[in-house]
């Protein structure tokens, strides 16, 4: 375990190649969250509630929910590093190392997990202070929520780890792994918090894992979810991690046997 | 000329088709790809507007009609996907090989890499969900407006395309301009959605800065009949693409003389 603890600390040493990413990312966001800002209050204008959302729960949801992305959304390499460590034929390094490779991919990513928290933590506290919203925080919401992040940080990596380990059957998966963004961005609430989705697309979101990446951790953040109802998401959500590391351990058994490295 | 350059392009579209359906599994997720890229906006639509009557006065087959328009505007503009990577080919130096080509340097760099084919195919789904929403909720069109919004989006997703040229260029003088350039160009987002919710600055910023407005709303509120074309309009727009013209082949000729790749 002390290697891969190891390689967190290695990640985060490199706090140069996360500065950039955060120089881009404050470049990015005021841009990305003024239209959303437009957008809602122009919705609000002839309503007061929306969901169970007012103007300023949505502008925050949003905004919360670009923190949680600048943490977990990294993750999803994932799927381009396995797929290029195969093709390549650089799985063999990992092979020959005493090392699990699924465990070692998750290891280095914690790092952005932090580093992109830590960010978008810093961002909150600036932009707060030039759009007007009120997000009231407490301790346990944000252990919590952080708590619920992570979780959402393991499916993310499993399901990216599914795609990448699908080159050991077809050769190209790059597409694929942009439709599992396209999925995510759906059902996870990056485009609307799922509450808002219409009856049947509600189903659907609910009952798959995708919106413990986001929805669920911002939800529990902004006090949308709370008591009991809130423990019992956080058991579900831990349910399906372990479901999905089980699987991906059996896919990368698997896969494993089919793999071979020519050349000299 | 014509003649030489219209062969080049089917060349380079012979190759696009080639290198797609080298992996059949990889041309699938494509088409699978583009219908998601649809759906979304849709599904945004859809969702919001079972919550709220009307969006302003737009109503669900206008924005999905709007959202076809939008789609039509960037297939067209994927023939000038190649400025994306540019400034990294600068850079790196890898201009040289474009330079000693026996054809005109902007065409060959443009051409080399962009799918051509996943941009016909976004071309065609476009106008299939345009036809398809036109004939499914019976609006009303007539030939001149359809034409008109044709030459405006056209038109419209050529001058912001050599904007984007322009801005891109200025990697000849700074090297990476990347953050920069989505610092400008971030704004683009605001396409998916009418410029008549936005306030009167942002309006002048989306029409007259970032033409934005030219690739999505104008094109299509003429297409809908909300809107008819002004002369003051159509002499400001001209005006504003003569000066984009200008600059664009400006900053290509100056940034041209001053490149140099090191090495050998």
């Amino acid at each position: 375990m002390k290697k891969y603890l190891r390689l967190i600390w290695i990640e985060l040493r490199k706090g140069k190649e996360y500065s950039l990413n955060f120089v881009g990312q404050l470049v990015n966001l005021p841009l990305q969250l003024l239209i959303i800002y437009f957008i809602w209050k122009f919705v609000f204008q002839s309503k007061a509630a929306i969901a169970n959302y007012t103007f300023n729960d949505m502008v925050s949801y949003y905004f919360l929910l670009k923190i949680f992305e600048s943490a977990i959304m990294p993750v999803g390499i994932t799927a381009y590093e396995v797929w290029s460590d195969i093709n390549q034929g650089r799985l063999n390094l990992y092979l020959s190392k005493p090392l699990y490779y699924p465990l070692y991919g998750f290891f280095t990513k914690i790092g952005y997990f932090i580093w992109g928290f830590a960010a978008g933590f810093i961002f909150l506290s600036v932009f707060g202070l030039i759009i007007p919203i009120t997000i009231k925080l407490s301790v346990l919401r944000i252990v919590l929520s952080v708590l619920s992040a992570f979780f959402g940080m393991v499916i993310m990596y499993a399901l990216f780890f599914y795609v990448g380990s699908l080159t050991f059957w077809v050769e190209n998966i790059l597409t694929l792994r942009d439709n599992l963004w396209n999925v995510i961005r759906v059902l996870s609430g990056q485009i609307f918090p799922i509450a808002l989705f219409p009856g049947f697309l509600r189903v659907i979101a609910e009952n798959l894992p995708f919106q413990y990446i986001y929805y669920v951790p911002v939800s529990i953040l902004q006090g949308k979810l709370s008591g009991s109802l809130l423990y019992a998401e956080l058991g579900k959500q831990f349910v399906w991690v372990v479901g999905m590391v089980g699987v991906m351990v059996l896919v990368w058994s698997v896969g494993n046997k089919k793999y071979s490295a020519q050349g000299g | 000329m014509v003649k030489y350059y219209s062969k080049l392009l089917y060349r380079f579209m012979i190759i696009s088709w080639h290198k797609i359906k080298t992996f059949n599994f990889e041309f699938v997720m494509t088409l699978v790809h583009l219908i998601f890229n649809f759906s979304f906006v849709l599904i945004f639509w859809y969702t919001l507007l079972s919550h709220i009557q009307s969006f302003g006065d737009w109503s669900f087959p206008e924005l999905a009609l709007y959202t076809g328009i939008t789609f039509v505007g960037e297939s067209i503009g994927g023939i000038f996907f190649g400025f994306r990577d540019l400034p990294y080919t600068i850079v790196q130096g890898g201009l040289d090989k474009f330079l000693v080509r026996p054809i005109n340097t902007l065409f060959a760099v443009l051409f080399e890499r962009v799918s051509i084919i996943y941009f016909i195919e976004e071309l065609i789904v476009s106008i299939v969900l345009i036809v398809t929403i036109v004939l499914r909720y019976d609006i009303s069109i007539n030939a001149m407006n359809v034409l008109y919004s044709l030459i405006i989006l056209v038109w419209g997703v050529f001058i912001y395309n050599c904007l984007y040229g322009i801005v891109t260029f200025l990697a000849f003088w700074v090297g990476q301009i990347e953050v920069f350039r989505s610092l400008i160009f971030g704004l683009a987002d605001s396409k998916q959605y009418p410029l008549s919710i936005f306030p009167e600055k942002i309006k002048l910023v989306l029409t007259y800065i970032i033409p934005v407005a030219f690739i999505s709303y104008y094109p299509a509120v003429i297409f809908l009949n909300k809107d008819s074309l002004k002369l003051d309009f159509v002499l400001k727009f001209i005006v504003f693409s003569a000066i984009v013209l200008y600059l664009f082949k400006l900053t290509w000729n100056m940034g041209l003389t001053r490149y140099e790749a090191n090495g050998g």
